[in-house]
């Protein structure tokens, strides 16, 4: 009996320094430089499923600079929800990935290591601000994301649509002729794949104002959502086409599978969407050509513009240190310049000059200007999230434009003016309790 | 040896004799004793996991229900205002409605239950195989579920073409998920798909426990079928059916899985438990959707006691 009150009072001791342990370890700053010859392990969380090949690829290449160390990727499904889980205690492992548009920025030096000042990459790379906080770098994107609309330009063409649409009028028109024409649908809204849905929402800020602080100005605004606004322009187009039946028939059970291959075997015209989609588009189409990413219809005296965002980013863990922490680090640069990522992935390139993938050519031949969210000037950062957690607007998420699309299909009493008057009243009143009632008066853009 | 003889004779001197350090042998040897401590050790794996998983993530959700916060970030403490919010939203009291559904599904799930419960204890042909096929669905995981629902009920696929086959036109069948008016049912009916064989199951454990004899001594003196499923089989399942009618209640407030992957709680799906995750997750507010936690799981205890009440009132006496 002793023996076994000995073996749980061990037993608990154990486990109870195994609990304390790494909360006191002292911090270097100083990275000196890894040996080559150094062996470790490193863990990596990641939202990519199915992608064992690249990794391998990855191992091999980064063999040839550290022989001996390992990258133990984690696949993680349901990526944001879990991620958040797994922060909330410092022990979550080496590297992973952070999430675009996720954690305000004043909360990333809580979790990750400052990769430099953001000077240093500032000129190098593109989206260098996207994960920074006060002059410190603490992820480095690992693609950037056009927005815009993917079209099937032979569908179109059969349908009498010789140009693709740069204004909503056109645009309507164009749908009608597809729909016209019987043989395909002419948009595909995604909306049973929920997330889809915000994709609308990011063309509201660069692709229709060419103005990199519009959702900075946003938290200022009065009455953002009223007609005439950006917000409200861009998800009338989504109400109209799906109230007038251009779109899926049965938006309740689509997905962005089905889109896919309706895109490819010229069943559909066209859908909203990051530039990511395109090559996943192209490897299904018997002729990739026909699969073709451009601008949202809209065009400001004439010129088009198109938000790009940065992608998810590379971080690694604030209690790494040391020799793991400039492996870490160089895996990271590895990443960025050599591995190719972007460019397989069809995303815009990291490092400033490199060619753009041909997927993104359009947008450069037809002199779309990309615009990137500026970040928030100091005393503004995570004013956004606060203001969209409080309205529960789910701004850059799906929740509320699903209910426009309900309210289009017919399936609640709403219209889209009472819609978006409801989303005014609760930014406004977002805006009073955080802000204050002079909350127009203080913008500082 | 000597050891033993002087703990035997421990009991056999009268205890105001015997020194401290002998009392507290003689308590240890005692036989109620060593059985409380045999309990307690068995019993302290298994509490302090309970503990630690359970009850100290419920204590702390308890004490984020006061807090105006995100998982990470600042906190701010707010006392009731969280409660109060509860109250008076429009949306959470929606999604409480919705539990009615899975209320409605669950009578089904558990009269079907029944069913092949009775039907699967006595001679039937390919009788295992049925309990099989019956209880396969709930080994099938969530996500799965989701993806083969999605396609069942897509317009024109799985469900509108078996239709098709009893000469139902497409013209004539609902949208499944997209029509306001049926979409619950249509997410509720997989839910009776789902866990109708675990029912089946508890159903079957209980009837397979009956004793024969009593099968065997009605029949001879000439008692139907049904007459045995009334006078036997149903008075011996009270309890489990008690049981299973709680577990349906509460799975039928906490339903999470169906709607969350058929329609992420759009289309006004959403259950308490969905509409909770997405507070949480989508919009920053842990504090609001722990006091929402907090209310159901009230809500859940005061029905299973209303349960209980209703139980030991109306069959207990009789």
């Amino acid at each position: 009996m002793k023996k076994i009150l000995v073996l749980c009072s061990v037993f608990l001791a154990a486990s109870m320094a195994l609990f304390a342990n790494g909360t006191k370890e002292t911090k270097s700053t100083l990275s000196p430089s890894a040996g080559k010859d150094i062996s470790m392990e490193i863990s990596f969380i990641t939202h990519k499923q199915g992608m064992e090949d690249l990794f391998a690829r990855y191992q091999k290449e980064f063999n040839e600079q550290y022989p001996n160390v390992k990258i133990i990727y984690e696949p993680t499904p349901d990526y944001k929800s879990n991620i958040v889980l797994r922060w909330s205690n410092d022990n979550w492992g080496d590297m992973c990935m952070i999430p675009h548009v996720f954690l305000p920025q004043d909360e990333l030096p809580d979790h990750f290591a400052s990769l430099g000042p953001l000077s240093e990459y500032e000129n190098v790379y593109e989206f260098a601000s996207a994960f920074a906080y006060d002059g410190q770098v603490y992820g480095i994107s690992s693609t950037g994301t056009a927005y815009g609309m993917l079209y099937n330009v032979k569908v179109l063409k059969d349908a009498g649509v010789d140009s693709l649409p740069e204004n909503p009028k056109e645009f309507y028109e164009a749908m009608r002729k597809v729909k016209a024409k019987g043989e395909a649908i002419p948009l595909y809204c995604d909306y049973g794949a929920g997330s889809r849905l915000a994709d609308w929402e990011w063309n509201a800020r660069g692709s229709l104002t060419g103005d990199s602080d519009y959702k900075n100005k946003l938290c200022y605004m009065v009455e953002p959502f009223a007609k005439g606004k950006p917000y409200y322009e861009v998800l009338q187009i989504l109400y109209n086409c799906v109230k007038e039946g251009l779109c899926e028939d049965d938006p309740a059970t689509s997905k962005w599978d089905s889109c896919k291959n309706l895109l490819a075997n010229y069943q559909c015209a066209c859908t909203c969407i990051g530039s990511w989609a395109c090559v996943d588009a192209q490897k299904l189409c018997k002729n990739p050509d026909d699969i073709v990413f451009a601008a949202f219809p809209w065009n400001t005296d004439g010129r088009q513009y198109a938000t790009i965002a940065a992608d998810y980013a590379y971080a690694i863990n604030k209690t790494v240190t040391g020799a793991k922490y400039q492996v870490c680090k160089d895996y990271i640069t590895y990443l960025t310049e050599k591995s190719n990522f972007s460019y397989d992935t069809g995303g815009i390139p990291i490092v400033k000059g490199q060619t753009y993938p041909k997927t993104l050519k359009s947008l450069q031949d037809n002199n779309v200007k990309l615009i990137i969210d500026n970040p928030p000037k100091q005393q503004d950062i995570g004013l956004f999230d606060e203001l969209n957690s409080e309205s529960e607007l789910y701004l850059g998420k799906y929740q509320q434009k699903a209910r426009i699309v309900e309210a289009a299909m017919g399936q609640s009493k709403e219209t889209f003016d009472e819609i978006m008057d409801d989303w005014n009243k609760r930014w406004t009143a977002a805006q009073i309790k955080i802000i204050g009632s002079d909350y127009a008066t203080r913008n500082p853009y | 040896m000597e050891n033993n003889k002087e703990s035997i004779s421990l009991f056999l001197l009268p205890p105001e004799s015997l020194t401290r350090s002998q009392k507290i042998r003689k308590f240890f040897q005692e036989k109620k004793t060593q059985k409380h401590v045999t309990i307690i050790l068995f019993s302290v794996v298994p509490l302090l996991l309970l503990i630690l998983f359970t009850y100290l993530p419920f204590g702390e959700m308890v004490k984020f229900s006061f807090y105006k916060m995100k998982y990470l970030g600042k906190r701010t403490f707010i006392g009731w205002q969280n409660y109060q919010e509860v109250f008076h939203r429009s949306d959470i009291l929606k999604a409480l409605f919705n539990s009615l559904y899975y209320m409605g599904a669950g009578v089904i799930q558990l009269s079907m239950a029944l069913f092949f419960a009775c039907i699967l204890s006595f001679k039937t042909p390919l009788k295992n195989f049925f309990k099989a096929t019956l209880f396969f669905p709930y080994l099938v995981c969530a996500l799965a579920v989701g993806y083969i629902f999605g396609f069942f009920y897509s317009r024109g696929l799985v469900l509108d073409s078996v239709l098709g086959l009893f000469g139902l036109s497409k013209g004539t069948l609902p949208y499944w998920l997209k029509d306001r008016s049926i979409n619950n049912w249509s997410i509720a009916a997989t839910s009776i798909w789902r866990y109708q064989g675990q029912s089946m199951v508890l159903f079957i454990g209980a009837i397979q426990a009956i004793s024969p004899e009593f099968f065997e001594a009605s029949s001879i003196d000439g008692a139907t079928r049904w007459q045995q499923f009334q006078y036997i089989i149903l008075p011996s399942l009270k309890p489990i059916v008690i049981l299973n009618f709680m577990l349906m209640v509460k799975g039928s407030l906490s339903a999470f899985e169906g709607p969350y992957v058929l329609t992420y709680g759009m289309n006004g799906t959403a259950t308490t438990v969905v509409l909770m995750h997405q507070l949480a997750h989508e919009a920053g507010k842990v504090g609001l959707a722990s006091a929402m936690a907090v209310i159901l799981l009230i809500i859940i205890l005061a029905v299973t006691a209303l349960q209980n009440l209703i139980y030991s009132k109306f069959f207990k006496g009789e």
